[in-house]
């Protein structure tokens, strides 16, 4: 029994953890009549769950550290003995720092007059082990071998009388680097400037083939006179085949005594070091010098996440960066908060001017520096210098040359550059892209890492088919070209896919990429363009995306993600069935999807489902839209109303409910109107627009929102033309024709604004012939034609526009032909007729097609009899 | 060198073998694992260390570093190497926390400043110790708890790898962290006030 109480306590616990918490003890009162004990037991547990504090809530490095300071000897004595003892020459004078292998002290040269003082570093006592030594050595003799105005000099090396190795060397008497920059307030050039001395320090030590490894601000000083100095090569290592092995043990230990911040991924994983590593610690130095932030927008992490953050995280652009607020790079908790304002401060400027100087070559100079892989960085510190030096010129710099799109865009338009080594381009490209699948699979990482490689592949793949395809696409004899491109990322696919087995990382991969190559096909042999059967062949992809998903779900009915991931496949099959006019088995396929959805949150209920559930809904309605049964559509958006209403009922300041209840309304309203319901679809779209209202009243910038109320106001001002109610119809058209000039004015280069414009046009052309005010319609109708137009010439393939086009130019016939002009009417309703007959050939079964061409062709056969076609007479 | 880079290749065979389903293999593997981890200790407390670097945070480092080399393993062998990890990681802390405990009882009461400016109590030892055996009580009445719990606290795993080592879902990593965390307050709490 003592199992079966245990279960009735965890839910009794869970479920009271759900109550409000005055409802609490009432709840749970009523739930333990039987057993007052387990009551008073629940409680108690709740009251500690509401604890905080204890080790239980601390990261367990913290726990170490606290391990540590405990057990920690203290070597106060140690150094105390020290001061005042001569070595050699020197006099010691005080302890300046704990160093890698021992301690630093201030010394003065005893028998010089002028007091000479320098750094003298010796191996901590106790710490005489060969190791230490032989590691201490090893410093020394890297130390020796260097003399660069930037790199603390070295003096002079030796034994003291009980056998303890030391140096002496250039004593730097300054401020790491980051402090110093921002005491200073140095602008971004001044801090530039300053990184080029230590870029010099670092190709200095390289050519001498010496990498440094620990490269961190603490480790470059900047000295009264402006002057970097680079310090501390504890951790360095010897390139050189030469020396001897011993050495170079010592330099590989376990040990990794670099400080993690600033390590390269290659040092995390313990891969091999070359001079590469030292240009990414240079960029990690160089991104908190610019921008005041780490690159991985942390400070507490564990270890761990921190490991995975420099492996696998990208780091934002440092334009993006100094945006930020709150997290302080270093550490410090003396360091005030950084904020964008801190920041500018810091370098002499605003944030949002140095939010500019940043963007653009300085983004990317500081990605190239940051690249995971060492082979894509900058190859030496010197060519990360030229790119900084290039930059404080004003020349062109290499990281921007060395961009995909920016090389193989310019390439292609400038040279016109052969097609079959395009090709071959292409297909090395992809099949480097392709590989990181495979090694994906190969080396069976981590989802999440995994995930991430295929963004690369999905990325070079985007740039691939969207930019390369771009560039070829008017080549003459180019699809060819990129046929074979998509076919050889198929069979590597399809290889892979052999090999998955059961493997679900790999599964996954597959999937995705399935989609991606699914969406390359769709979009870039669309018919439009002169392809053949390409949606068809997107269809399979597509399909077998699909069954991978299905297979990947049903043997892992607990993992939601999975099921996630299926009902996203099911969705775009049910897209590419419904562009390929197949519009009976999108309706299938979406209704089995919400099935699958019920069936899931009669399981495992969430906000996110039913929101899922509710789209679902509409998307059903929206498809018995199209298929011309109207009274359905009502339904389906009906339910996906009651849904989103009692969620928000649940919970009224969810905006995920809002929204839910909001797109409801919205998508009612255009049901009812296409069922003819006019006055009904009013008063739902003007529920939905005051409710977009009272949302963009909280969150003004939400462009969720603003859509909406660019779109209901213009869906308000057809259904009341619609239900001859015109009183309010101008009002509402010119309001929504402003609301949509404003969005294009703010993004010309959207072609969905244009879009949009012309719709509102169209719509209150429309109103207006409703209104018999047919002269007036025609200005708004001409209007929506030449956008239509400008729309339809940047985005060929929307079938929307296309069929709103053909409605205008419908319009603009007919009112025409009621203005008594036969030939401009016949000429608008045969331009209609054309674009309905192409629309119709793409999707046969779609209803509004249809009916909207048997208009056209009808407004043509009303046209009088002797009106011939212009050009005739 | 290469070969003191990567994991010994025992352990990687047995780790290989494990996943394949060779269950012998764990055995074999336990030991060794703790044995490699365990000589890095000793190196670490022989002071042939740096003065900065703190010994069980070098340790931890060291098994998170190990971690991520390890991601290279086949998926199915990386979740058990979380748990082995994580088991090992405690066994570690706690001998740690037992050898310094013994000789810290009755020390001074200062309270511990440490870089991230966090106070802890010194008494961490002893917590920890508490927390040990109060682990040890729950894994009696719900062994997936306390797997929850080592998981996350000794291992450091996210709730999202929690669940895949355990083969639940997040949310039933959530709850069993929620009601354990809770379990185990209460329990550190009552033996306290008992043993004082």
């Amino acid at each position: 029994m003592q199992a079966e109480r245990w279960r009735r306590l965890e839910h009794l616990y869970h479920a009271a953890m759900e109550e409000e918490e005055d409802q609490r003890a009432a709840f749970l009162e009523k739930s333990c009549v039987d057993d007052p004990s387990l009551q008073g037991e629940v409680e108690s547990l709740i009251a500690y769950a509401r604890q905080t504090g204890g080790i239980i809530d601390e990261p367990l490095e913290v726990i170490a550290a606290a391990l540590d300071q405990d057990i920690l000897p203290n070597d106060s004595d140690e150094i105390d003995r020290m001061i005042g003892r001569r070595i050699a020459q020197y006099r010691i004078v005080e302890q300046l720092g704990a160093g890698g292998m021992g301690d630093v002290y201030r010394a003065v040269r005893a028998d010089d007059e002028y007091d000479k003082h320098v750094a003298l570093k010796l191996v901590r006592a106790g710490r005489h082990s060969t190791f230490f030594v032989s590691r201490f050595r090893s410093e020394r003799q890297i130390l020796a071998g260097l003399d660069h105005p930037n790199i603390a000099r070295f003096f002079d090396g030796g034994t003291t009388d009980d056998g303890v190795p030391y140096f002496v060397m250039e004593l730097i008497e300054g401020q790491p680097i980051v402090n110093y920059c921002d005491s200073h307030r140095l602008s971004t050039t001044e801090r530039l400037k300053l990184s080029l001395q230590v870029c010099s320090a670092v190709q200095y030590a390289h050519q001498h083939l010496i990498v440094h490894r620990d490269i961190k601000p603490d480790n470059i000083l900047v000295n009264a006179e402006g002057v970097a100095k680079l310090m501390d090569f504890g951790i360095a290592k010897i390139l050189d085949a030469d020396t001897d092995a011993g050495q170079r043990d010592v330099t590989d230990t376990r040990l990794r005594a670099f400080t993690m911040g600033y390590a390269s991924p290659e040092q995390i994983k313990g891969e091999p070091i070359t001079t590469a590593s030292d240009v990414y610690s240079l960029g990690v130095v160089l991104y908190e010098l610019l921008t005041g932030h780490s690159p991985y927008r942390t400070t507490k992490r564990t270890p761990h996440e921190m490991a995975r953050a420099i492996c696998e995280t990208e780091p934002a652009k440092p334009s993006t960066a100094v945006g930020r607020s709150g997290q302080t790079a270093d550490n410090n908790p003396e360091t005030p908060t950084v904020t964008p304002e801190w920041v500018g401060n810091c370098r002499n400027t605003s944030p949002d001017k140095l939010r500019r100087t940043l963007s653009g070559d300085l983004d990317q100079i500081l990605l190239k520096a940051l690249r995971k892989e060492p082979q894509r960085r900058y190859a030496s510190a010197q060519d990360f210098a030229e790119d900084l030096r290039s930059y404080t010129l004003g020349l062109p710099v290499l990281a921007r040359r060395g961009t995909f799109s920016y090389r193989s865009g310019k390439f292609i338009k400038r040279n016109k550059f052969p097609l079959a080594t395009a090709a071959v381009f292409a297909l090395v490209v992809l099949a480097g892209a392709t590989a990181i699948v495979r090694e994906a699979r190969i080396a069976r990482i981590q989802e999440a890492r995994a995930e991430r490689r295929f963004e690369s592949l999905r990325k070079l793949t985007n740039s691939l088919l969207f930019e390369f395809h771009d560039s070829i696409e008017n080549l003459p004899g180019s699809t060819a070209a990129r046929e074979r491109v998509v076919r050889r990322a198929l069979e590597y696919l399809d290889q892979i896919a052999a090999e998955a087995h059961d493997d679900p990382a790999t599964l996954r991969d597959l999937a995705a990429a399935y989609e991606r190559l699914g969406q390359i096909q769709s979009q870039a042999f669309h018919p439009h363009t002169g392809g053949t059967g390409s949606l068809q062949e997107a269809n399979k992809l597509f399909e077998k995306a699909l069954e991978i998903r299905r297979r990947l779900a049903s043997s892992n009915p607990e993992d939601m993600s999975l099921q996630f991931d299926w009902l996203a496949s099911m969705l775009n099959v049910a897209a590419i069935y419904e562009e390929r006019g197949d519009l009976d088995r999108a309706l299938d396929l979406q209704q089995q999807r919400l099935e699958i959805e019920e069936r899931l949150a009669a399981k495992h209920d969430s906000a996110e489902l039913r929101s899922a559930i509710g789209a679902s809904l509409i998307g059903i309605g929206d498809l018995k839209i199209w298929i011309g049964d109207y009274e359905s559509a009502v339904d389906y958006m009906r339910r996906s109303l009651a849904l989103g209403q009692a969620s928000l009922d649940a919970s009224p300041h969810s905006f995920q409910a809002q929204r839910s209840v909001l797109r409801a309304h919205s998508w009612l309203g255009t049901a009812l109107k296409f069922d003819q319901k006019y006055a009904d679809a009013a008063s739902e779209t003007r529920k939905a627009l005051a409710l977009a209202e009272q949302l963009a009243a909280g969150d003004p910038n939400n462009t969720y929102v603003q859509r909406y109320i660019g779109s209901d106001t213009e869906e308000l001002c057809k259904c009341l033309a619609y239900a001859g109610l015109f009183s309010e119809v101008r009002s509402y058209c010119r309001r929504a024709i402003a609301i949509d000039e404003d969005m294009v004015k703010s993004d010309k280069d959207n072609v969905q604004a244009t879009a949009d414009l012309a719709s509102t046009n169209l719509t209150t052309g429309l109103a207006l012939y409703l209104m018999h005010s047919p002269r007036e319609a025609l200005s708004f109708l001409r209007r929506a034609d030449s956008m239509y137009l400008d729309a339809a010439s940047r985005d060929p393939d929307s079938q929307s526009n296309a069929v709103d086009h053909a409605t205008s130019l419908i319009y603009s016939g007919r009112v025409e032909a009621d203005l008594h002009r036969p030939e401009l009417a016949r000429q608008d309703l045969e331009r209609a007729r054309e674009i309905l007959e192409q629309l119709v050939a793409l999707s046969p079964k779609n209803r509004y097609f249809l009916n909207t061409l048997e208009e056209a062709r009808a407004a043509i056969k009303a046209l009088p009899h002797d009106t011939a076609p212009i050009g005739v007479h | 060198m290469v070969a003191d880079r990567t994991p010994s290749p025992n352990i990687t065979q047995l780790l290989r073998a494990w996943g394949e389903g060779d269950q012998s293999a764990l055995a074999h593997l336990t030991p060794l694992v703790y044995q490699e981890l365990h000589s890095l200790a000793r190196r670490h407390m022989s002071r042939e260390n740096e003065g900065h670097t703190l010994q069980a945070t070098a340790l931890i480092h060291e098994v998170y570093l190990r971690l991520v080399e390890f991601e290279s393993m086949r998926w199915q062998d990386r979740a058990h190497f979380f748990a082995v990890c994580a088991r090992l990681m405690r066994r570690i802390l706690i001998d740690f926390a037992r050898s310094h405990d013994s000789l810290k009882r009755g020390g001074n009461d200062r309270k511990v400043t440490l870089e991230e400016g966090l106070m802890i109590s010194p008494d961490v030892p002893a917590q920890l110790m508490d927390l040990e055996q109060a682990l040890t009580r729950l894994a009696e009445e719900d062994p997936r708890k306390s797997s929850v719990v080592e998981l996350r606290f000794f291992g450091g795993l996210t709730v999202k790898e929690t669940a895949e080592v355990l083969k639940v879902s997040p949310d039933t990593v959530m709850r069993d962290w929620s009601m354990a965390r809770a379990w185990l307050l209460r329990e550190m709490d009552e033996r306290r006030s008992d043993a004082g």
